[in-house]
């Protein structure tokens, strides 16, 4: 028999290519709605972006928000002004 | 003319071609369906609500995580399971799927199933399922089934830890509940599969895997279903003692447990040529039992969370075993 779009073979692999689609895009909107529910938690969505970061630096309640802030810009104690950036 | 002859030629190899049902029936689906059930219940029980979506997500990614082992064991079982009634319709042994694919599909979901496990739930979650995969896989698939009678036994681990996984994935941490219940099925196994064997002994014998059975006869597999119920009742009873137990689970959990003995009591008291007069009656019962013994055990625990939300509480219940690792 020769090969046309109607044959068993085709119209099979053409259902599982359209299931495998649809497992993709399950998984796509799983991520998304994983992503609203860490957000939804508190999580911190932060990547590295090459500057001081607060959130890294240890919870000290006895600092000033005065010094807390000037650690966050670099003017005080930390790897930027250790460097002198 | 020879076109379509060529044409022929090439189609007919794709004749075989698995549907994408057969790739899901890859991943064990009834296998996969016990592991959602109990780590759905670790989970839910748990002290520590879970956010519905990343709770939903953790139970998928740990039942993909059993799917994916499940394919590594077809793939590397293929040659045995084609000599067993029971798993030569399997798509490795009936060619529809080639045994590479099945491979490389399983360690592929591995690493999707506990990467994602990472995220959606936590760290110590993802390490127990990374572990459960290698334990299945490695030290049961590869290494016990085709060397020692005990390989159920030890290989049962793996089945074991789903629920401890979902408390895991809810808590953080392991806790005296998350053991028991992995105890209680890691008790359980050697029972349920060693009456299982009791009358499917033939297949085993033919393939060539040394179930207690095919070692050491029915007569001292009967034995040792007798002994690990006994230890299970233990088990069984020593859950209803802790923070998830209750008295509701304490009266589904004797009821059960009467039961499971006086099955596991009248297999020990029964000769082979009774057993074979009727066709293994009395162990195929025996064995349909041991999954409805599984099954509520853990619908009784989930009946105790539902009461305590809902406030329902009979009086102050003694938690004897308690307290996280």
């Amino acid at each position: 028999m020769p090969i046309s779009n109607e044959h068993e073979v085709l119209k099979r692999r053409f259902r599982r290519n359209l299931a495998l689609g649809g497992v993709l895009l399950l998984f796509v909107v799983l991520v998304f709605f994983m992503t609203m529910a860490k957000i939804r938690q508190g999580s911190l969505m932060e990547a590295f972006d090459h500057t001081y970061r607060a959130s890294l630096g240890p919870l000290d309640g006895s600092r000033s928000s005065t010094e807390n802030d000037s650690r966050m810009k670099g003017e005080g104690e930390g790897p930027a002004a250790e460097t002198g950036r | 003319m020879n076109g379509m002859t060529d044409s022929k030629t090439t189609i007919d190899r794709f004749e075989d071609e698995a549907s994408f049902g057969e790739y899901v029936s890859l991943l064990k689906p009834r296998v996969m369906s016990l592991v959602i059930f109990t780590a759905a219940v670790g989970l839910l029980v748990a002290p520590v609500p879970l956010d519905p979506v990343l709770a939903f997500a953790s139970i998928l990614f740990i039942a993909l995580g059993a799917g994916a082992s499940g394919a590594l064991n077809m793939w590397w079982d293929a040659d045995i399971d084609c000599h067993m009634r029971r798993t030569a319709r399997r798509p490795i042994p009936s060619g529809r799927i080639a045994p590479e694919t099945a491979r490389d599909l399983g360690i592929a979901l591995s690493l999707i199933s506990v990467g994602m496990l990472a995220l959606a739930a936590n760290h110590l979650a993802a390490g127990l399922l990374a572990f459960t995969i290698f334990f299945y896989v490695v030290v049961y698939t590869i290494w016990l089934k085709r060397w020692t009678p005990q390989n159920i036994v030890i290989g049962g681990a793996s089945g074991a830890l789903p629920p401890m996984i979902g408390w895991a994935a809810a808590t953080g941490q392991i806790s005296v509940e998350s053991v028991l219940m992995f105890l209680l099925i890691f008790m359980w196994t050697p029972p349920h599969f060693w009456a299982l064997s009791l009358f499917m002994n033939d297949d085993y014998s033919r393939a060539g895997v040394p179930m207690l059975t095919v070692t050491h006869g029915r007569r001292t597999t009967r034995r040792h279903i007798f002994a690990y119920t006994l230890v299970l009742v233990l088990v069984s009873l020593a859950l209803a003692f802790t923070s998830i137990g209750g008295p509701v689970y304490l009266a589904a959990a004797v009821a059960l447990d009467v039961l499971f003995v006086a099955g596991a009591w009248k297999l020990l008291g029964r000769s082979e040529a009774a057993a074979e007069a009727d066709g293994y009656a009395a162990e195929k019962r025996f064995f349909r039992l041991s999954l409805l013994y599984l099954f509520l055990h853990f619908v009784a625990l989930l009946v105790e969370k539902g009461l305590k939300l809902a406030g329902l509480e009979i009086g102050e219940w003694p938690v004897l075993l308690s307290g996280a690792f």
